[in-house]
């Protein structure tokens, strides 16, 4: 390695070498930079020392201290530090409206309150977002009132696709909103109405999750599982055979009529 | 308008960012509690905002974008009562400190604290997270040749620190964790 000093006007600069460091340059600029540098020993000791910095920095926050949510999991709610977070009941309020974030909602009225004719999933997020915002004078949590005063939420949830992850994530959202309704004091009727590739739901020969629904159906008088028949009756004409479904769920002539006639009845209707 | 499983697929993604977060909050802020409350904040506006994500392939510097939107609101509410010597950094003299390199990190972790924090967040994307400039430049809001000099800038500024630190310390013969003492100019 050469130790001639590069002239001022051939040096690269203290970005151009933080730049090389980080990877920034295409190859034939870092093959070029990497002859200059190393034209230099200066030079290299300089580039030497700031992959050391790098590291170092990397090394240094390897094993931060542990947050409070420390396990991993994906909290959508938080809580904790007043000065961040104004509402508890806005967190559960997000952890509900957020998971309907992916939804496609649709209702005249209701669900997220009179004044949003048209709810669809963003809104629904910007509403948590609203929510999650507001204070109260002194900085004490506000309580949201999201729900109308008087009315039943009715909620149908129309699924047809037989992803069980995304069955499970039904399964978890349905809790959710049953959880949030009881924490504002509100009741809640919700319709699943299940049809075509996602009759495994609730057949009772290969239901993922058919101890789940049930405790659901359980715990919630509401809720009702509705299996479309013209599924089941094409389903047992595949397989040559009688379809069962689980005890807990209920026949309907045709799933998409069904959710048709809740739409019709002022139902939010929610395609899975 | 994405379907359902792409929501649910991008609100998996940024739950999956979690652990890489929570790593950037601290080195930013280096208060746990803080740190979780940012990654929490961080974490609802992203899901609460997917469906405004217009390139999928840019969620993870669009997450982070939220989340320095986030440090810096809470900067704006603190500025009047919070500076670098109220951050909860390790004692120098702990039994835990003993080690090391538990000395080596929190004297890191001091040095990165002196830095100012448009500085410390440029280092920490870059260092933690291996964000290229044009990312970091998205995910501050700055232009790239700004994402450069305050890079240049900060490490200067570590590099200096920590060689000082370690001539207070006296460690810089025996233990040169730094070998930047070592490889300083040699005429």
């Amino acid at each position: 390695m050469s130790n001639e000093r590069l002239s001022a006007k051939n040096r690269p600069s203290e970005e151009i070498l933080n730049a090389f460091v980080d990877g920034e340059f295409s190859p034939e600029d870092r093959l070029y930079t990497l002859k200059t540098i190393a034209s230099s020993e200066h030079l290299s000791r300089e580039v030497c020392d700031m992959h050391q910095l790098k590291e170092l920095v990397n090394m240094a926050y390897e094993d931060v201290p542990a947050g409070r949510a420390s396990g991993g999991r994906c909290r959508l709610s938080r809580g904790g530090r007043s000065a961040w977070f104004p509402s508890v009941a806005a967190g559960v309020l997000a952890l509900v409206v957020g998971s309907l974030g992916g939804y496609e909602v649709t209702r005249d009225a209701g669900f997220f309150g009179d004044n949003h004719s048209a709810a669809t999933g963003q809104d629904a997020g910007a509403l948590a977002q609203v929510a999650a915002s507001d204070e109260a004078p002194g900085g004490a949590a506000a309580p949201q009132q999201v729900f109308s005063a008087t009315k039943t939420d009715q909620v149908l949830l129309h699924i047809n696709e037989g992803d069980k992850r995304a069955m499970a994530e039904l399964l978890d959202d349905i809790e959710s909103m049953y959880r949030e309704a009881a924490s504002v004091g509100r009741d809640l009727d919700v319709q699943v109405v299940v049809h075509n590739n996602a009759m495994d739901l609730l057949r009772a020969d290969s239901a993922p999750y058919p101890e789940r629904v049930a405790s659901m159906a359980q715990d919630y008088p509401t809720l009702r599982f509705t299996a479309c028949a013209q599924t089941l009756n094409r389903l047992a004409r595949e397989e040559g055979r009688s379809v069962d479904i689980l005890p807990q769920a209920e026949l309907i002539d045709s799933g998409v009529a069904e959710a048709a006639r809740r739409q019709a009845e002022g139902w939010i209707y929610i395609k899975v | 308008m994405a379907t359902w499983f792409a929501q649910r697929r991008l609100r998996q993604k940024v739950c999956d960012l979690r652990p890489q977060m929570y790593r950037m909050a601290f080195a930013w802020c280096h208060d746990a509690a803080l740190a979780d409350d940012l990654v929490q904040e961080a974490m609802m506006k992203a899901l609460t905002r997917l469906k405004s994500l217009q390139d999928e392939g840019a969620l993870k510097a669009w997450v982070f974008r939220i989340m320095t939107n986030c440090y810096r609101d809470w900067g704006r509410r603190q500025k009047d009562t919070v500076d670098v010597d109220s951050m909860e950094l390790p004692c120098e003299d702990c039994p835990e400190q003993q080690t090391e390199r538990n000395r080596m990190v929190a004297d890191v972790h001091r040095a990165m604290a002196q830095l100012s924090t448009d500085h410390r967040q440029v280092v920490a994307l870059v260092d933690l997270e291996g964000f290229a400039y044009s990312e970091v430049s998205e995910v501050l809001d700055v232009p790239i040749g700004t994402v450069m000099s305050r890079l240049s800038r900060a490490r200067a500024q570590l590099k200096k620190v920590l060689l000082e630190q370690q001539a207070d310390t006296g460690t810089a013969a025996d233990t040169p964790y730094l070998k930047v003492v070592r490889n300083r100019h040699v005429e």
